[in-house]
C-alpha cells in the first residue's frame, strides 16, 4: 500500500485540502520559480501577452455589462408601454415611449410608435400598432383616417370586426350606404376567432345595423349567448368600470325588442348579474371619476327600462319585483348622470339623461323635475340645441307646445346664429297646430340661408297641412325628384303632395325612383315612405288603397320583416274596404283583415289594427269578435287617449253587442265636442233608439244631419234613418 | 339666456297644472259643462283651457264659455266673455262665428253678415288646416245665407249656399234651402230638382213634391200647391208624410172634411206613427172633440215631454175642456212648457190662454206681455188668445189692432170664428173717430 502525499499526523481538514494546496499555492510557486529562471527575452514576451489578455478580458467585461443594462431598461420600459397599451392610457405609453428612447435612441419601433400617437398613422406592418391608431382616429372623431387605418388593419385580418365596421360607418357617413352594406355584409360570425369580435365591435355594429335599418337579431342572438355568461364570470367583477358598463350596454342590446313573445331565459336571468355589474360599475366610476363609464351606465338606463318592461309584460317577473327592480335601475342612472353633471356641470347629455330618467317615472313629480332640470341645463349649459330639443318635447308632452314656441322663438331671435333652434320652434309651433308660426320659423331661416333645405320642407309640410298640396309640390320640385325619392321624410310629403295637387298619375313613376334608391341603399325607408305619403292623401281613395297594397306587397317580397311596411299594406287595404260605394265590400273585408291581423301578430300593442279589425268584424257582422279585438281600446289607460273616431267603433261595438249604457256613456260626452265628427252622432243615435229613447235618437240623428259626412260616415247615417224612422 | 328664471318659473307653474290633470283628458267637454252649469266658471274655463292644449282643433276656451253663457240666457257675461277671446286671439274665426250667431239671435242682420265676411277672411290663414278651414267656411256661408235670406236677397243667398254644396254635395238641409231660393227666384223647375237630389242624397230631407206644395202655399199660390200635394201622394203612395202634409194643408184650409179623408190614409200607412197621432190629435182639437183630442195629446206628452207640440196641443185641449182640474192642469203644463222653453213666443200665448180659461185673468195678462213687448204674434190663434185676455183687461184698442193683424195673416186660424165675433164686440167699444176728435 502506497504512503498519503501528506503527512500523516495532518488533520482531517487539512487533509482534505490538500488538493487545493497543491493548486493554489504549490503550482503558483513552481510557475513563478520557472519564470524567474526564465531568459529574459521570454519573460518580456510572456508579460505582455498577459497584460494583453487581462486588458482584453476588462474591456469586454464592461461593455457586456452596459448591454445588459440598457437592455434591462428598454424591457422594462416596453414593458409599460404595453401595459398602457391595453389600458387604452396615451400618456402612460407616451412616457414609456420616451424611456425606451432615452435609454435607446435607436430603437426604431418605439420611433414609429411616437409618429403614430402624433400623426395618427400605423405603421402597416405593424398590425398592433394600426390597431390601436384604428380606434385612436376613431376616438378623434376621425372617420376618415380611421377608414385608412382600417384598410391597414385588414390586410393582416381580413375578418376584422373593428375595421370593417369603421369602413361601414366611414361609407355611412359619406351617404354611401351601398358601400356600408356592403362592408357590414361582409362580417363573418362573431363566434369565429378571427373576428376579433369583442363587445364594442359588436355595439358598434348593432348602431351601424340599427342606422341601415337591417335586422340586428343575429347580434342580438350574439349578445344573448356569450355576455350573459361574461356577466355571470368572476372575472367580470375583476375589470375595469369602463368594461364593466359597456358589457351592461350590450345586455342591454341583448332583449327582442318585439312585445309578441317572452325574452329569452337567458337574457330574464341576465338581469340579477347585469344590475350588480352595473352598481359596481357606477360606484368604482363615481370614485375613480371616470365620466366615459357613467355616461355608458346612463345611456343604458332607457334600454334596460325598455327590456324591464317586456319582461314585466310576459310574467318573467312580479308586479312587485319590477317596482323594484326599476327603482333601483333609475336610482343608478340618476347616480350616474348626476355624477356626470357635477363633474361637467356644462355637459348637456347629463341634463338631458336625467331629465329623461325623471319623465319615465311616469309620476306629476316625476314631470315636474325633468322640465326643472331640463332649464337647469340650458342655464348651465348656455342652451344647447339637444337641451332646446328636450325642452320642448317636455312641453310638448305636458300639452304645452306653445309655451315652446314661445321660450324657443325668443331663445333663436336672441341668437341668429343658430338656426337650429327656429327649427325646434317650427316643431313645437307644428304641435300647438299654429302652421302660420311654421310659415314664420322657415321664413326666419331662409333670411339667413336662402337655399336651406330643412326650410323648404318644413314650409312644403306645413303647406301641405295646410291645404296647399300644389304649392307644397312646386317648393319641393327644387330639390329634383330624384333627391326627394332618396330621402325619407321629403319622398313621403311629396307623394302625398302630388297625389292631393291632382297629379296621382307621378306618383308610380315617383316610387319607381324611391325603389331605386331603396335598392341601392339595401334598405326599404325610402320607398316604403313614398307609399306612407301616398296612403296619407285625402280624400281617401279605395282603388288607391289597393294599388298602394300591391306596391307594398311588392316591397315586402324584398323586405319582408319591415314594420312599416306591413302598417302601410294593412291601413291601404282598410281604406279599400271602407271606401266603397256602398262600404264594406266583403271581399276587400276579408283581405284587409287578414292583413290587420298580420300587423297585429307583429304588433299586439298597435292601437290602428286594433281599430281597423274592429271595423272589419263589425263589417263581417261579427261583433263579439270585434269587442275582443278592441280589447287594447277598453283599457283604463287608453281611455283618456281615445280619439273620436276609436269612440265611435267602440260606441257601435258596444251597441251591437247590447251594452246600450256602455255605448251611452262613452258616445254621449264625445258628441258634446265642438268637433265630434257625423260618425258619432249616428251610433248615439242608434244606441239611444235601442234604448228606446226616441226623441234623444231624432235629436243626435239631426245633429249627424247637419254635419260633414264622410262616405262611410254618410251610409251609416242613411242606414241609421232608415232604422229609426221604421 | 336671460329669461331663464322666467322659463323656470313658467315651467313650475306649468308642472304644477300637470299635477293635477292628466296629460291628455277624455274626449268632449262634459266635466267642464257640468262645471258651468254648478256655476264654478272659472273652473270650467280651466278645464276648456286643459281641453284646448290637448286639442288644438278646439275653438278658443272663452268662445265655448261665451257660447254657453249665451245658452243659459246670460248675455251680458256672453258678451263680455267673447270680447276677452277676441281680445286673446283676434284672428280666430270661431270668435267672429260666434258673434254672428249673436247677432242673427238679436236680429242684428247687418252685424251677422259683417262678421261672418270676416270668417271668410281669416279662414285663408295658413294657421288652419283644410279640416278647420272647412269648417269656418261652412258655418260663415251658412250664417250668410241664412241673413240674406232674412233680407230676401235670395240671389245672395243661393250663391252662398251653392258654395256650401261644392264642399258637401250631400248636404240635404243645405240643398233644400238652396231650393227655397232658387223657387223665389222664380225657377220652380230647377227648385224641384234641387228637392228631388236633396231627396236622394239625405232620405231626411223633406219630399220633394211635398216641399214644392209647401212653397206655393208659403206664396200663396193654393191652386199649385194643392197640385203638388197631390203629385206627392202620387209620387209616394206609400209614404204617410206625402197624405199627411195634404191632409194639414186642407185642415189649416179649413177643409176639414176633406183633411179627414186623407188622415185616414195616413192612419193606414203609419197607425203609430207620432206624426199620424199629432194629426188626429188636431184633427180632433180644431172640429172641438176634446176628450179624444186630450187622450192623443196626454199619450203624446209623456212619450215625448220635451215636444213643445204635444205640450201646447195638451195644454189647449185640457183649458177647452171645462172641467176646473183639467183647466188647473193645463196652467201648469203651459207654465211648465214657458219655463223650459223661454225663446218660443206661442207658448205664451198658449199659456195666457190657459191662464184665462182658468178664470186667472192678472196671469193671462203678465204672460202675454212679453207678446206684446215683442211685437208680433207667432200665430193666428195665438193673436186671438191675446186680444181675448186684453178685451178682457179692457184693451180694446190693441185687441183690436191684433186681431186685425191677425185676419190679414196666412196659416191656420182655428179660431176664426171666435176672432171675428170678437173683434165686432171690441170694435163697438172703441170709441168712435169722432169722439176722439
Amino acid at each position: 500500500m502506497a504512503a498519503p502525499p501528506y503527512p500523516a499526523r495532518w488533520s482531517v481538514l487539512g487533509r482534505a485540502a490538500f488538493p487545493f494546496r497543491a493548486v493554489f499555492v504549490s503550482l503558483p510557486r513552481f510557475a513563478y520559480r520557472w519564470f524567474r529562471g526564465a531568459p529574459r527575452w521570454l519573460q518580456a514576451v510572456l508579460l505582455l501577452v498577459a497584460l494583453g489578455a487581462g486588458g482584453s478580458g476588462g474591456y469586454y467585461a464592461f461593455h457586456t455589462r452596459m448591454e445588459t443594462l440598457k437592455h434591462r431598461k428598454v424591457g422594462g420600459a416596453w414593458q409599460r408601454f404595453e401595459q398602457a397599451l391595453r389600458a387604452g392610457r396615451e400618456p402612460e405609453m407616451r412616457a414609456a415611449l420616451d424611456d425606451v428612447l432615452a435609454a435607446d435612441p435607436a430603437d426604431a419601433r418605439a420611433a414609429r410608435w411616437r409618429q403614430a400617437l402624433d400623426t395618427g398613422e400605423g405603421d402597416p406592418g405593424d398590425p398592433v400598432m394600426v390597431f390601436y391608431t384604428l380606434g385612436m382616429n376613431l376616438r378623434q372623431g376621425k372617420l376618415a383616417e380611421a377608414a385608412r387605418e382600417a384598410d391597414k388593419r385588414l390586410a393582416h385580418e381580413p375578418h376584422d370586426w373593428s375595421a370593417r365596421c369603421v369602413r361601414a360607418q366611414a361609407a355611412l357617413a359619406r351617404g354611401d350606404r351601398a358601400a356600408a352594406n356592403e362592408e357590414l355584409d361582409k362580417l363573418i360570425s362573431a363566434d369565429d376567432p378571427r373576428s376579433n369580435a369583442s363587445p364594442v365591435n359588436l355595439l358598434q355594429a348593432i348602431h351601424l345595423f340599427r342606422a341601415l335599418g337591417r335586422d340586428t337579431a343575429s347580434l342580438r342572438n350574439v349578445a344573448q349567448n356569450h355576455v350573459v355568461e361574461q356577466l355571470r364570470r368572476p372575472s367580470a367583477q375583476r375589470r375595469p368600470p369602463g368594461e364593466k358598463a359597456l358589457l351592461v350596454e350590450f345586455y342591454a342590446e341583448s332583449f327582442e325588442p318585439t312585445a309578441d313573445k317572452p325574452q329569452p331565459p337567458a337574457v330574464a336571468q341576465g338581469w340579477a348579474p347585469a344590475a350588480r355589474l352595473a352598481d359596481q360599475a357606477t360606484d368604482e366610476a363615481i370614485e375613480a371619476g371616470d365620466l366615459t363609464a357613467l355616461a355608458r351606465i346612463g345611456r343604458a338606463g332607457p334600454r334596460l327600462d325598455a327590456g324591464l318592461r317586456m319582461l314585466r309584460r310576459h310574467d318573467q317577473i312580479t308586479a312587485e319585483q319590477f317596482t323594484d327592480l326599476s327603482r333601483e335601475l333609475e336610482d343608478r342612472t340618476r347616480r350616474a348622470w348626476q355624477a356626470v353633471r357635477d363633474k361637467d356641470p356644462k355637459n348637456p347629455e347629463a341634463y338631458r339623461g336625467l331629465a329623461d330618467s325623471y319623465w319615465r317615472a311616469g309620476t306629476a313629480e316625476g314631470r315636474r323635475l325633468a322640465l326643472e332640470t331640463t332649464v337647469e341645463g340650458l342655464k348651465a349649459t348656455g342652451g344647447t340645441p339637444q337641451l332646446y330639443l328636450v325642452f320642448s318635447n317636455i312641453l310638448k308632452l305636458l300639452g304645452h307646445p306653445e309655451a315652446a314656441w314661445n321660450e324657443l322663438s325668443r331663445a333663436a331671435e336672441e341668437r341668429p346664429g343658430e338656426p337650429v333652434l327656429w327649427m325646434l320652434a317650427s316643431e313645437a309651433a307644428f304641435a300647438a297646430g299654429r302652421r302660420d308660426l311654421v310659415l314664420h320659423a322657415c321664413q326666419k331661416v331662409r333670411e339667413k340661408d336662402p337655399d336651406n333645405r330643412w326650410a323648404t320642407l318644413t314650409e312644403a309640410r306645413a303647406l301641405l297641412e295646410g291645404g296647399y298640396p300644389q304649392q307644397a309640390v312646386e317648393l319641393l320640385l327644387k330639390f329634383g325628384e330624384p333627391a326627394l325619392a332618396a330621402a325619407p321624410g321629403a319622398g313621403r310629403v311629396f307623394a302625398r303632395a302630388l297625389t292631393e295637387a291632382g297629379q296621382e298619375s307621378r306618383v308610380e313613376g315617383f316610387l319607381t325612383l324611391a325603389e331605386q334608391a331603396a335598392t341601392k341603399a339595401n334598405a326599404p325607408e325610402a320607398a316604403v315612405a313614398v307609399l306612407v305619403g301616398w296612403s296619407e292623401a285625402r280624400p281617401a281613395d279605395p282603388e288607391r288603397g289597393r294599388t298602394i297594397a300591391a306596391r307594398a306587397d311588392r316591397l315586402l317580397a324584398r323586405w319582408p320583416d319591415d314594420p312599416d311596411l306591413y302598417r302601410v299594406r294593412a291601413a291601404a287595404l282598410f281604406a279599400a274596404a271602407e271606401g266603397t260605394d256602398p262600404p264594406w265590400d266583403q271581399t276587400r273585408v276579408r283581405e284587409a283583415a287578414q292583413a290587420a291581423e298580420r300587423l297585429r301578430a307583429k304588433f299586439p300593442d298597435d292601437p290602428e289594427a286594433a281599430t281597423w279589425l274592429g271595423w272589419l268584424r263589425l263589417a263581417e257582422n261579427k261583433p263579439e269578435r270585434a269587442l275582443a279585438d278592441l280589447a287594447p281600446l277598453r283599457t283604463p289607460e287608453a281611455a283618456p287617449r281615445l280619439t273620436a273616431p276609436q269612440i265611435e267603433l267602440l260606441g257601435a261595438v258596444y251597441r251591437r253587442t247590447g251594452k246600450l249604457d256602455e255605448a251611452v256613456r262613452l258616445l254621449k260626452p264625445a258628441a258634446d265636442a265642438p268637433e265630434a265628427p257625423a260618425g258619432v252622432f249616428v251610433q248615439l243615435a242608434l244606441a239611444y233608439h235601442d234604448r228606446g229613447q226616441p226623441d234623444e235618437a231624432r235629436a243626435a240623428l239631426e245633429r249627424a244631419r247637419n254635419r260633414p259626412r264622410t262616405p262611410r260616415e254618410h251610409a251609416d247615417y242613411v242606414a241609421a234613418y232608415r232604422a229609426i224612422q221604421r | 339666456m336671460t329669461r331663464l328664471p322666467t322659463a323656470l318659473a313658467l315651467a313650475a307653474a306649468l308642472c304644477a297644472a300637470s299635477t293635477a290633470q292628466p296629460p291628455a283628458p277624455p274626449a268632449g267637454d262634459a266635466k267642464a259643462r257640468e262645471l258651468f252649469k254648478a256655476g264654478k266658471f272659472d273652473d270650467a274655463l280651466k278645464e276648456l283651457q286643459a281641453l284646448a292644449k290637448t286639442d288644438t282643433k278646439q275653438p278658443p276656451p272663452k268662445v265655448t264659455l261665451a257660447a254657453w253663457f249665451f245658452e243659459a240666457r246670460q248675455g251680458p257675461a256672453a258678451r263680455q266673455m267673447l270680447e276677452q277671446a277676441a281680445a286673446e286671439d283676434p284672428t280666430h274665426p270661431s270668435v267672429y262665428l260666434l258673434n254672428a250667431s249673436f247677432a242673427f239671435g238679436e236680429g242684428r242682420v247687418t252685424d251677422t253678415i259683417l262678421s261672418a265676411q270676416k270668417v271668410l277672411e281669416l279662414a285663408s290663414n295658413p294657421r288652419w288646416n283644410p279640416q278647420q278651414r272647412s269648417r269656418f267656411l261652412r258655418e260663415a256661408r251658412t250664417a250668410l245665407a241664412r241673413s240674406f235670406e232674412a233680407r230676401q236677397d235670395w240671389t245672395a243667398a243661393r250663391d252662398y249656399l251653392t258654395e256650401i254644396l261644392k264642399d258637401d254635395p250631400k248636404y240635404g238641409p243645405a240643398r233644400q234651402r238652396l231650393a227655397t231660393a232658387v223657387f223665389r227666384l222664380g225657377k220652380p223647375d230647377e227648385a224641384f230638382a234641387e228637392l228631388q237630389r236633396a231627396y236622394k242624397d239625405d232620405p231626411a230631407s223633406e219630399l220633394p213634391e211635398l216641399r214644392m206644395a209647401d212653397l206655393y202655399a208659403a206664396a200663396n199660390d193654393a191652386a199649385k200647391a194643392e197640385e203638388w200635394f197631390k203629385k206627392a201622394i202620387a209620387a209616394h203612395p206609400k209614404d204617410p208624410k206625402a197624405v199627411r202634409g195634404y191632409s194639414i194643408w186642407l185642415l189649416n184650409a179649413g177643409k176639414g172634411d176633406a183633411a179627414r179623408q186623407y188622415a185616414d190614409e195616413a192612419v193606414k200607412l203609419d197607425r203609430a206613427g207620432e206624426d199620424t197621432l199629432k194629426l188626429q190629435g188636431l184633427m180632433a182639437r180644431y172640429s172641438r172633440d176634446y176628450a179624444a183630442a186630450e187622450k192623443i195629446f196626454e199619450g203624446l206628452h209623456q212619450q215625448h215631454p220635451n215636444d213643445p207640440f204635444a205640450a201646447w196641443n195638451l195644454a189647449l185641449t185640457l183649458a177647452e175642456s171645462g172641467d176646473k182640474e183639467k183647466q188647473r192642469r193645463a196652467v201648469e203644463v203651459a207654465e211648465a212648457e214657458v219655463r223650459r222653453n223661454q225663446q218660443a213666443p206661442e207658448g205664451y200665448a198658449v199659456l195666457a190662454w190657459c191662464c184665462y180659461k182658468a178664470d186667472r185673468l192678472d196671469d193671462a195678462e203678465k204672460a202675454v206681455v212679453p207678446l206684446i213687448q215683442a211685437g208680433g204674434m207667432p200665430s193666428r190663434d195665438a193673436a186671438y188668445f191675446v186680444a181675448k185676455v186684453l178685451a178682457e183687461k179692457g184693451k180694446y184698442d190693441v185687441a183690436a189692432n191684433v186681431l186685425k193683424a191677425a185676419d190679414q195673416a196666412h196659416g191656420v186660424y182655428v179660431y176664426r170664428a171666435d176672432a171675428q165675433k170678437l173683434l165686432a164686440e171690441v170694435e163697438k167699444k172703441l170709441p168712435k173717430k169722432d169722439e176722439k176728435k
